[in-house]
């Protein structure tokens, strides 16, 4: 995965999902991806808390079967960073895909 | 699938190899384990609990070497969180009434003598300030109670920051002693140094960073829903 695109990951999932924790993003990605593409929770733990440390996400927790669940979601400046982030990703693979010399996938 | 009590009993066994500190980072990792697990008990997987165990801890977490790393980051993000966070709050109250308020208190400051009672009362009333935030941190996070030794994230680095404004008052009351601290004839004085228009700027912030400190608590409070303190 490149460098950068997993906080754009997780920024994605959390706008469509509103709320997910940790084992819920690693999961989502998976499905999403159909197993090509897996976070470690090693990866995604310091970028969740990276994020969260940047006032992108807020955190909650809640208590299910019995055990402390910490929740995150995006805050407004996370909202906003969403956006921003996606344009900045799509702009790269536009010049990835002149630099290579890629066709786009027509499915 | 669920797992049982002697189940969640030897992961939490399993997980006292981990030099985790603060309660919180062990409850987002606990759970993550147990959650994993408990997935892949439903869909089908017929391993013992120590095999899957093994699994999720080296495979998906990189060992004790990984999780060690992820509870650092976590404790690094949330100091960083926190410092952000009380310096937010520090700038919301300084606003236009805040302003009216130091630049008044600074008038009064100017027209009162250079005296040991003046600067006595200003001590008192920064020692309130100061104190007062440090008081409510502690009632109010005393709700978090961790377990098994371990410490609460929240309540060291919030009541670390509700903190500060007394350690403040203590350099302020000693650094003038210093250079008589180590005559055999040392006694502690207040010492007059400060002029009343400083104490009272000082007071003026103390009074904010308190208010700061106290909406800091407030904010990190809320992220507990429905929260028994014991779970925590």
């Amino acid at each position: 995965m490149l460098k950068g695109t997993l906080q754009t990951i997780i920024l994605k999932l959390l706008e469509d999902n509103n709320r997910m924790y940790g084992y819920e993003i690693t999961q989502k990605v998976k499905e999403l991806t159909t197993g090509e593409i897996m976070l470690t929770e090693g990866a995604l733990y310091p970028a969740l808390h990276k994020l969260e440390a940047d006032g992108s996400l807020e955190t909650f927790t809640e208590v299910v079967d019995g055990r402390a669940r910490k929740y995150y979601r995006l805050t407004e400046q996370g909202g906003n960073e969403v956006k921003s982030k996606l344009s900045e990703a799509q702009a790269f693979i536009d010049q990835l895909q002149l630099l290579l010399n890629l066709k786009p996938v027509v499915k | 699938m669920k797992l049982s009590y002697w189940e969640m009993d030897y992961i939490h066994g399993r997980m006292k190899n981990y030099d985790i500190k603060f309660q919180e980072i062990y409850n987002e990792l606990f759970d993550h384990i147990v959650t994993a697990i408990e997935e892949r008990r439903a869909a089908g997987d017929t391993n013992s609990l120590e095999r899957m165990y093994e699994d999720v801890a080296k495979k998906q977490f990189g060992s004790y070497s990984g999780i060690e790393k992820i509870a650092k980051s976590y404790e690094a993000g949330y100091r960083e969180k926190v410092r952000k966070m009380i310096l937010a709050n520090f700038r919301y109250y300084i606003n236009f009434r805040s302003l009216v308020f130091i630049i008044a208190l600074m008038c009064i400051g100017f027209s009162l003598p250079h005296t040991n009672l003046i600067t006595g009362i200003f001590f008192i009333a920064i020692f309130a300030a100061a104190a007062y935030s440090s008081l409510y941190a502690y009632i109010k996070l005393r709700a978090i109670k961790p377990k098994g030794g371990k410490m609460s994230l929240v309540y060291s680095y919030t009541g670390g920051q509700a903190n500060f404004p007394l350690i403040f008052l203590n350099a302020l009351l000693w650094v003038p002693q210093l250079p008589n601290i180590f005559s055999d004839h040392y006694k502690f004085k207040l010492t007059n140094i400060y002029y009343p228009v400083a104490l009272a700027l000082m007071l003026a912030f103390m009074i904010i960073y308190s208010l700061s400190c106290i909406r800091l608590c407030k904010q990190e409070l809320k992220q507990f829903i429905n929260v028994d303190p014991d779970t925590l």
